[in-house]
């Protein structure tokens, strides 16, 4: 090795070098003599922060005021809080001394979007608050009121669409005809990879629509991460089938290709239809001649030589069981009936009837309909669209992953019940922060073609379930949202 | 603000304010020594029957408890 100087040199920087492990580790070693570094090294804390590691953070009480003389203790903890409008992350004393100091008043202040949680599952969590729409929505004949609170997840009794694929589809195959009324452009489809994603293809509309991963098959619980892939891909599934099985409108135009328009559906003498009287798609002020039914469907079959192939989804007869439905109760599929304002069929987000330019010609695409059932019209069979879907895009937000909200479900007695009361009870805020949810709730995952993952925020069950059945929706923020913590001054 | 203490499973609460109990004369410091936590409470919902008072160490936290979805629970459970 060297002259012992060197030795002693040599020791000496490894001594140094121990010196500033131990300090990295948040141990101060100052002067202290090399023998005792084995007792410094023995102070380093071990495990880090561990609270909320089981989905449980704990909890301490904490005295707030409630008004000049009163006060009330509430459940805290540090490491969950509030999120504003500002994307700024609050802690809960602070939120509420803020208030305080403001004349006991949330007047002129931000409003509160949501709770924040670190550490919860090893995981930092954001949820916003329960999704309540202004206007709830009507089954799709305008008999049933849906209410505002719950909502369907996806298509019904669909695949996911991942993987590359081609095909044609019925009700095109054999009705093509462009530029003729109620006639298709093409029945072919067909998907190609996309980097780490998927195009998908409709040759009638000459549309192309994109989803950023094809990681997004059917999922077990607590298996996947990337919601917002999967919320992505439902979306771009439903506008990729209003695509596919989009008829003719037989109206011209010089449009190019893509270019959108809006489809009125009015009385053949071009007025809004009273109750009872038929109803037309209209185009850039052109009666079609065509009746306001959703578009036929097959599902997106692969093989039309099958005895699957040739079955279609949504029939000419559930279609026109749900036309005269329509009619009879004055409502329409663009909820402009006449008791649309009071029945809408179409809930946030959601698009309706409109018209795409393909090749000279505009083509009508209606609302997807999914669970096809023969005639049965009841219990919101004869889905439009996917509604968890159309609302969470529409909010620019995405369903969460099972963890989060089990971290909801494990800190709802405790710190979320604590903070929305502040904020409802103490702040008044009740009108801006829904209640806690106490029911099923669901995540982003579909684990089948009917069915995907809840969990019931009264007992903590996570399961699968169909669909179509309506359930509450509790928010994430995108993680493209950047959010600052709200520093005290 | 309250302070609690569970005897035989029942909740005594005792409403403070300024260190003081309200209408009494123990300080709340002299409540803690006698075994008295801070309650953290919530207003009742609407929907909500009864409430039971949950140790969490330091505090006691209130929770509420819908009596009906509690039975159909139950109910769900036993089929």
């Amino acid at each position: 090795m060297g002259t012992t100087a060197q030795k002693l040199q040599a020791i000496l920087g490894s001594k140094a070098d121990i010196k500033d492990a131990i300090e990295q580790k948040g141990v101060e070693v100052g002067s202290t003599p090399l023998s005792g570094y084995a007792q410094k090294i023995l102070d380093i804390p071990s495990g880090g922060d561990t609270d909320g590691m089981n989905g449980i953070l704990s909890v301490e009480s904490k005295t707030i005021p409630t008004s000049p003389s009163q006060t009330i203790n509430i459940a805290y903890n540090p490491k969950c809080g509030i999120m504003d409008e500002n994307n700024e992350l609050w802690d809960v004393l602070d939120w509420h001394q803020r208030w305080v100091d403001n004349g006991y008043s949330a007047t002129g202040l931000s409003k509160p979007i949501g709770i924040w949680m670190d550490g919860v599952f090893g995981r930092d969590i954001k949820l916003l608050w329960p999704i309540t729409t202004v206007n709830g929505y009507y089954d799709i004949t305008g008999t049933t009121d849906g209410g505002n609170t719950t909502f369907s997840h996806f298509m019904y009794e669909n695949d996911a669409i991942n993987v590359v694929r081609h095909g044609n589809a019925y009700p095109a195959i054999g009705n093509i005809a462009h530029g003729t009324a109620g006639k298709y452009n093409a029945s072919a489809w067909n998907t190609a990879l996309n980097g780490d994603g998927l195009d998908m293809y409709s040759a009638n509309t000459k549309e192309t629509f994109t989803i950023p991963s094809r990681d997004v098959g059917n999922a077990n619980i607590f298996v996947k991460e990337n919601n917002e892939d999967y919320m992505e891909s439902y979306y771009q599934q439903c506008e990729f089938y209003r695509a596919c099985f989009a008829i003719c409108s037989g109206i011209s135009t010089s449009q190019a290709n893509g270019t959108v328009t809006t489809v009125e559906i009015l009385n053949s003498a071009g007025q809004q239809a009273a109750v009872g009287e038929d109803m037309y798609f209209w185009v850039g002020g052109s009666n079609t001649g065509l009746y306001a039914k959703y578009n036929l469907n097959s599902r997106l079959v692969t093989n039309p030589t099958t005895a699957e192939g040739k079955n279609y989804y949504l029939t000419q007869a559930t279609a026109d069981a749900i036309y005269t439905s329509q009619k009879a109760n004055g409502v329409n599929m663009n909820d402009t009936g006449v008791n649309s304002s009071s029945k809408r069929t179409l809930c946030e987000g959601a698009k309706g009837a409109e018209a795409v330019a393909v090749d000279g010609y505009w083509y009508i695409k209606t609302p997807y309909i999914s669970r096809q059932n023969g005639t049965n019209q009841t219990l919101f069979y004869n889905l439009p669209d996917a509604r968890a879907t159309y609302i969470c895009k529409h909010r620019n937000v995405s369903l969460p992953t099972e963890w989060m909200l089990l971290a909801y479900y494990l800190n709802k007695n405790t710190l979320i019940t604590a903070i929305v009361n502040m904020l409802r009870s103490v702040e008044l805020l009740a009108t801006d922060v829904p209640n806690i949810v106490l029911y099923q709730c669901w995540s982003a995952f579909r684990c089948g073609s009917s069915n995907s993952t809840i969990v019931q925020m009264n007992n903590g069950t996570v399961s699968q379930t169909y669909t179509n059945n309506n359930y509450w929706l509790i928010p994430c923020p995108l993680s493209s949202t950047i959010f600052t913590k709200h520093t005290s001054s | 603000m309250k302070l609690g203490k569970k005897i035989n499973e029942e909740m005594l609460l005792v409403e403070c304010e300024h260190g003081m109990e309200v209408g009494g004369k123990r300080t709340t410091d002299e409540l803690y020594a006698d075994g008295y936590k801070d309650v953290c409470e919530v207003e009742r919902p609407s929907d909500s029957a009864w409430c039971s008072y949950e140790d969490y160490g330091t505090c006691y936290v209130q929770v509420w408890h819908d009596e009906e979805a509690e039975y159909r629970e139950l109910e769900e459970s036993l089929q």
